[in-house]
């Protein structure tokens, strides 16, 4: 009877249980998911039926992690996230977000450049934990990248950006993501980077701070190859400061705008 | 020639409209044509754009036909060029 066995599909003998499979292709899993709930009794097998066996604390393999993102994404959408390439240029509430969860959807490699370190008051929004205050951002952020996704190759540059160096920092990307909190730098970066490499797209985000309704947050096509997300007003400053749900739904409208055009799509 | 020129947000606001067609002198540049923007919708919308100098403001994010454009201004514009206006805002 053929089941699904981390979502791929195999075949095995009717009668077979779930131990015993278990003992099989995974010996010594203290985890067993069967139909999408933990297993701690022994069943027959049905078909149909979907099997996860995890050993606690083990990481799965690069094929294994490759093929659950295939089943989940498509082999087609998974190949193709997979070979792209993405620079995030500021690793704040919005840099830090996308990067976590472009690592978590499969992205080949990520270009990540911060010049800062993590401060306790970035913890109401940014994806870094108290044991890494004091830290570059760049390292922190890496070592959690590594944890959701070890596969993703990722390259950091701890500086401040420039006009200068901007294209020799990004200058091998697919998409470029501004993620800075000055809105003298995004200008600045969507200048250096859409200059030097016009047919590459750039999405930025400009208004994301307070609390008011995220249905006002959407991602607008400015030019040509440039996308902006955000209410394009909410400014961070006294009384309207930056927080992590707000913040979040920008960052996540910038990652599925970067996934969009990665697979094609014009429209983010 | 004619320009069209796209205001976003603030820029918007200040202007009073989203979109408009500015004539303006054949051979003029991008400075040209902000400086006449400018003098369309008053004191307001020239101080979110321009400096005291007549520069623009380094938060403001200035494209031509879809592409950013140098600072500075002296980017030759043709009839029929798009140019689009939006300050970015802090936060991130």
């Amino acid at each position: 009877m053929k089941i699904l066995l981390a979502e791929r599909e195999i075949e095995v003998p009717p009668g077979t249980t779930l131990f015993a499979l278990r003992d099989r292709v995974k010996p010594g899993a203290d985890v067993l998911v069967h139909n999408g709930a933990p297993a701690a009794a022994d069943r027959a097998l049905a078909e149909g039926d979907s099997v996860v066996f995890i050993r606690r604390g083990e990481a799965p393999d690069r094929e294994e992690l490759g093929a659950l993102m295939a089943a989940r994404h498509t082999p087609g959408v998974h190949a193709r996230v997979k070979r792209a390439a993405v620079g995030i240029a500021g690793l704040g509430g919005l840099g830090s977000a996308v990067a976590v969860a472009l690592a978590r959807v499969g992205v080949g490699r990520l270009v990540l450049a911060d010049f800062d370190v993590v401060e306790p008051s970035n913890l109401n929004r940014q994806q870094f934990f108290t044991d890494q205050l004091g830290r570059l951002k760049t390292e922190a952020l890496a070592e959690n990248l590594a944890r959701v996704n070890p596969y993703v190759r990722v390259e950091t540059h701890a500086v401040r950006l420039t006009p200068e160096n901007v294209p020799q920092v990004f200058g091998d990307v697919d998409v470029l993501v501004e993620a800075f909190d000055r809105a003298e730098g995004k200008a600045m970066l969507l200048e250096s980077f859409g200059r030097a490499f016009p047919e590459k797209p750039v999405v930025m985000a400009s208004g994301l701070a307070g609390y008011a309704s995220g249905n006002s947050l959407r991602v607008r096509r400015l030019g040509r190859r440039i996308y902006v997300a955000g209410d394009l007003e909410a400014a961070a400053g006294p009384g309207q400061g930056l927080m992590a749900p707000r913040v979040g739904i920008a960052a996540h409208l910038q990652a599925n705008a970067v996934l969009r055009l990665l697979l094609g799509e014009e429209e983010a | 020639m004619q320009v069209t020129f796209s205001y976003f947000a603030q820029v918007r606001q200040a202007a009073g409209v989203e979109t408009e067609k500015l004539a303006l002198a054949d051979g003029g540049d991008l400075a040209a044509a902000l400086a006449e923007s400018g003098k369309r919708h008053g004191e307001a919308f020239r101080t979110l754009v321009l400096d005291e100098f007549g520069v623009v403001r380094p938060s403001m994010l200035v494209l031509v036909n879809g592409v950013p454009a140098q600072r500075g201004g002296q980017r030759p514009l043709a009839d029929g060029d798009e140019v689009t206006l939006l300050s970015a805002v802090a936060g991130g």
